[in-house]
């Protein structure tokens, strides 16, 4: 049996999976997801975090990856940490802004 | 993974050993009230209570918090993660006996104990410049850091001159003057300089806001740093401009409070939670503390006993009404952070996993601070009345004061009570927790077991 290459949409699903404990908001409503690259079957994204030194940047990172790895015809999965442009909170959804009381 | 791992198993045995020191003091301080708190602070089992506090307690929380928190906070790792380990027998046999020796007032037990305290504390010193040595870069919190650990040796100096002193009997100063020195020496260069330097990492990042002026930071450091020798040699030599130095103190301490009002005001989380609430009370008693030692400062004609009781209340504000709420409200944030870190990271991203603050009872949390605020203001006025009030008021202030701890020590239990559910503190706590809330307690699915 063969799979067909994941989507965009797929992966979107999946990182939503994915919440960061502190804030409890999953990665893509945070907005800390910057890209997410899909080349057959090898996914790449591209993510942030709230904070420079935020202490689950390892567990984050680790869970983007699981949860991704998890979609039917994913064999493989990168994740590139970037630092710029910082994380600001405008890059949240309006249901995480909502979550955090604006 | 494995480094970040190591890091967060560190803390624990630490932070047991600082609830159980507080616990102790929570129960202990009203039956202890009439010695403690009613008569000049000068007392055998006052010394021996204030290290239980000053050490076991506030020490052991920063020992604890700081390998884990220092790497975080400045982007390197910990030079050691074995030396912690030593570390941690040799700061708990040195505290007990230290306070124990205090408490039966023999000074050759303090002596032997007090080595123990001793190699804890460089091990612990190395290992944290190691790390920050190691540090890519160097800014507010590192140069805080390191200036808390300067003062946190220069402390521990004049303790080992007291300490000593008591032996063999050659200091030219006046004990109670040096005692006064090396408490102000132990709070405001040790213990406030370490919040100051982590809550500029730790509250921008618990808030989502950012530092807002560093040129108010640096001035406040500077004017920390003018003040604290000013005040030291004041006290020490029992000098009449020792008020003086309240100025840059106040100046830095104010610098402080008004960059973490800015950092709150600017913030993206405009809903607070109850540690950060709580934080925000603890800083809000800094102005009044700081007030307080400013009239106990002034010089005045004769000596007067209202103001030497007044001490006492002094001291509980600084290490109760300050460092401790403000040490509660940190340890909402780290204790769920640690425990978390222990059990669900193989989980994360297959299947749905508690946040930080699913782990305690947030009911328990309002509660135990609201009787701990009422405690502490109870407490703060009622010793420093002194005997002027009857003892049952103190000692009912110390109830709620104790109160307060003991429920804030349970939540923490809870928290712990997570990690191994098999033992039978654990499955008491579950059962209480499951009473408590009227529903079964947190799933917690085994990592092994997973998906």
């Amino acid at each position: 049996m063969t799979t067909g290459c994941p989507s965009t949409l797929q992966v979107e699903n999946a990182l939503r999976t994915v919440v960061d404990p502190e804030i409890s908001i999953n990665l893509m409503d945070l907005g800390v997801i910057y890209g997410i690259h899909i080349e057959e079957h090898s996914v790449q994204i591209v993510m942030t975090f709230t904070n420079p030194h935020c202490p689950m940047h390892e567990i984050l990172v680790a869970g983007a990856k699981s949860a991704v790895m998890r979609i039917p015809g994913v064999r493989s999965c990168d994740v590139c940490i970037v630092l710029d442009p910082p994380w600001h909170p405008d890059m949240m959804s309006q249901s995480a802004r909502q979550t955090l009381g604006s | 993974m494995g480094n970040a791992m190591a890091a967060t198993k560190l803390p624990i045995p630490y932070f047991v050993f600082a609830f159980a020191c507080l616990g102790t003091a929570a129960i202990a301080l009203p039956f202890f009230a009439a010695d403690v708190l009613a008569q000049h602070h000068y007392t055998q089992r006052t010394v021996a209570f204030t290290h239980l506090v000053s050490l076991g307690w506030i020490t052991s929380v920063i020992l604890g918090s700081a390998v884990q928190l220092v790497p975080v906070a400045l982007g390197t790792k910990l030079y050691s993660t074995r030396l912690p380990r030593w570390g941690f027998w040799l700061h708990v046999i040195g505290v007990s006996g230290m306070v124990a020796s205090f408490w039966v007032w023999n000074f050759h037990w303090l002596l032997w104990f007090g080595s123990s305290f001793t190699l804890g504390l460089i091990l612990f010193i190395y290992n944290m410049l190691r790390s920050i040595k190691k540090a890519p870069v160097r800014d507010v919190v590192s140069v805080h850091i390191s200036t808390a650990l300067f003062y946190l040796v220069l402390t521990f100096l004049a303790g080992q001159y007291l300490m000593h002193d008591k032996v063999i009997s050659f200091s030219p100063f006046h004990v109670l003057c040096a005692i006064h020195a090396h408490a102000h020496l132990a709070v405001l260069g040790w213990f406030f300089m370490m919040i100051i330097g982590v809550s500029y990492r730790l509250i921008p990042m618990f808030t989502l806001s950012k530092i807002q002026s560093p040129r108010r930071i640096w001035t406040g450091y500077a004017a920390l740093n003018l003040g604290i020798p000013m005040l030291f040699v004041g006290l020490l030599l029992q000098q009449n401009w020792t008020w003086i130095a309240a100025v840059p103190l106040m100046t830095g301490l104010g610098c402080w409070f008004f960059e973490m009002q800015a950092v709150y005001r600017m913030r993206q989380r405009p809903a607070l939670d109850e540690a950060l609430k709580q934080m925000r009370i603890a800083i809000f008693h800094l102005p009044i503390l700081a007030a307080f030692g400013f009239w106990l400062a002034l010089p005045e004609a004769a000596p007067s006993a209202w103001k030497a009781q007044a001490q006492t209340g002094y001291g509980i504000l600084a290490l109760f009404g300050f460092v401790t709420l403000f040490i509660m409200a940190v340890m909402y944030k780290i204790v769920p952070f640690l425990v978390w870190y222990q059990i669900y990271p193989p989980l994360i991203g297959k299947q749905s996993v508690p946040s930080l603050s699913d782990l305690f009872s947030h009911r328990l949390q309002k509660i135990s601070c609201g009787i701990f605020l009422a405690g502490i203001w109870a407490t703060v006025i009622s010793s420093s009345l002194g005997e002027k009030i009857p003892l049952a008021v103190i000692q009912s202030a110390a109830s709620l004061m104790g109160l307060g701890l003991i429920l804030f020590v349970a939540n923490m239990g809870w928290i712990f009570s997570k990690l191994n559910r098999s033992c039978p503190i654990a499955m008491a706590w579950l059962q209480i927790q499951k009473w408590w809330t009227g529903t079964t307690p947190l799933k917690i699915a085994s990592p092994h077991k997973s998906p």
